[in-house]
């Protein structure tokens, strides 16, 4: 049993692991099951929300005790309350937004590229960071995507795992692979598509 | 008691397609035991690569466009899988001659980034394409995660109109306010370049010419960008014309076309 005196960030931590490196890795897998949660509710802003059932918590270990039995049980708890919080002020927003005059037009053209490139920049990273994976890793998420249902089951009895086993693995292997791509690397402005052709890396709009 | 490990209650809890008890009784469940989440989670992915494949059943698609792609939290998942699809596509593809020509060649690990990027580029057009065997499906449209209101169509190269109703096929969710088409035209030089929207069987709805075009070389071809409002495409059936003069002293002709369809 924990109780909070309100005085430190250890306390909250103690929820999960008595040792330090490990709560935190706790504490980070259970922010990311918090997201899901409230992307399967269909919440607006799961991050924020996320963020939010964890502040939530938090602020309650200064005046109420938890048993470290199950601590997923008081965030899950903070969690329903926070969805339901979410529903009312989307329909709340709603309301507004139907009496306000609807501008279909929001975005300036760099907007849209810059979107455009984003999405590029990702796709070009993510083939990068596919190179960075193990032979077997490699061959495992590139099978695993490229192959029909049938191919995945052979795929299966080819790395003698079962589908289950198969299915997680590649689960996380992309998880760590869109994980990296958060992280750009150096080179890549260097390796732009256009960037030696055109203008020094840049689009350039048709005279 | 309920099996939580089944298949059949995890792609229901996926697809919004279960009692309020039931869900209750699956998300406490992932709450309590990490690797149930991760179960879940991995079916998911299951779900969206049928999806991108074309193999969801049929049964299981309104399901998965309600619960799924209306959700934008969810559908970015959707893109980030159709990303890695493209990059297992394109690394998946075996090199030309097995010779490591990039490793001889001081400017060669840039060449060989700048191609990968084509090939992505190319990679969209051919997973468009494997949405073939099922006529009825419609490829969401891509939508930015950064600028919410925009979908980006990436419309396959050649296509014939008999191939309409087999591939280019995109769904523009009720939401958005602009579309930005992308393709790219095999050539590198091209002067005066104008862009056409029409009906399949009805006059330009919407065109464009140079200034109005974002327009970036690569080497495959110019990759051609326009921005148009989403209202301009209803349900049915569509063209795309560019044209342009080849070089100077000549007329203007088309030099790409590209058929899609629309459906709401």
């Amino acid at each position: 049993m924990i109780v909070g005196d309100g005085s430190s960030s250890d306390v909250y931590l103690q929820l999960f692991d008595a040792n330090p490196a490990r709560a935190a890795e706790k504490h980070e897998a259970l922010r990311r099951r918090l997201i899901k949660f409230f992307e399967w509710r269909r919440c607006r802003s799961p991050e924020d929300l996320a963020q939010e059932t964890m502040a939530r918590v938090f602020a309650k270990l200064q005046n109420i005790s938890f048993s470290t039995d199950d601590p997923a049980a008081y965030f899950f708890g903070c969690a329903k309350n926070l969805v339901h919080e979410d529903r009312k002020a989307a329909r709340k927003d709603e309301r507004q937004n139907a009496t306000l005059d609807n501008n279909d037009w929001p975005e300036s053209d760099d907007d849209v590229v810059a979107a455009m490139d984003t999405q590029i920049d990702r796709r070009t990273i993510l083939q990068q960071r596919l190179q960075s994976l193990t032979p077997a890793e490699r061959k495992l998420v590139v099978q695993y995507c490229i192959r029909n249902s049938d191919g995945r089951c052979r795929l299966s009895e080819e790395l003698n795992l079962t589908m289950g086993n198969l299915r997680l693995q590649f689960h996380r292997l992309k998880e760590r692979l869109l994980r990296q791509t958060q992280e750009k690397p150096p080179a890549l402005q260097q390796v732009r598509p256009s960037s030696h052709v055109l203008d020094d890396g840049h689009r350039r709009r048709q005279r | 008691m309920t099996d939580l490990r089944d298949e059949d209650l995890m792609r229901r809890f996926l697809l919004e397609d279960l009692t309020p008890e039931e869900r209750e009784h699956v998300e406490a469940a992932f709450f309590r035991d990490p690797a149930y989440f991760d179960a879940l989670s991995a079916a998911e992915d299951e779900l969206i690569l049928l999806h991108l494949r074309s193999e969801l059943p049929e049964r299981w698609r309104d399901s998965f466009q309600r619960a799924i792609l209306d959700s934008p939290a969810r559908r970015r998942h959707v893109d980030d899988m159709r990303g890695l699809l493209a990059a297992s596509v394109a690394a998946g593809a075996p090199p030309a001659d097995g010779s490591r020509w990039w490793k001889r060649s001081p400017k060669g690990l840039g060449v060989l980034f700048t191609a990968a990027a084509a090939v992505l580029i190319l990679a969209f057009g051919w997973l468009l394409r494997q949405d073939r065997p099922q006529p009825a499906t419609a490829s969401p449209a891509i939508r930015t995660g950064v600028t919410p209101g925009v979908v980006t169509l990436f419309l396959a190269p050649g296509l014939t109109r008999a191939d309409l109703r087999q591939s280019n096929v995109f769904r523009i969710p009720a939401g958005a306010a602009r579309v930005q088409f992308g393709l790219v035209v095999p050539q590198h030089q091209l002067a005066e370049m104008r862009i056409q929207l029409r009906p399949v069987d009805g006059a330009a709805i919407a065109t464009a010419t140079g200034g109005d075009l974002v327009v970036r070389d690569t080497v495959d071809g110019l990759a051609v960008t326009w921005p148009v409002p989403a209202s301009l495409l209803g349900p049915g059936d569509y063209i795309l014309t560019v044209s342009a003069t080849p070089a100077p002293g000549r007329d203007p002709e088309s030099v790409a076309k590209r058929f899609f369809s629309v459906v709401r």
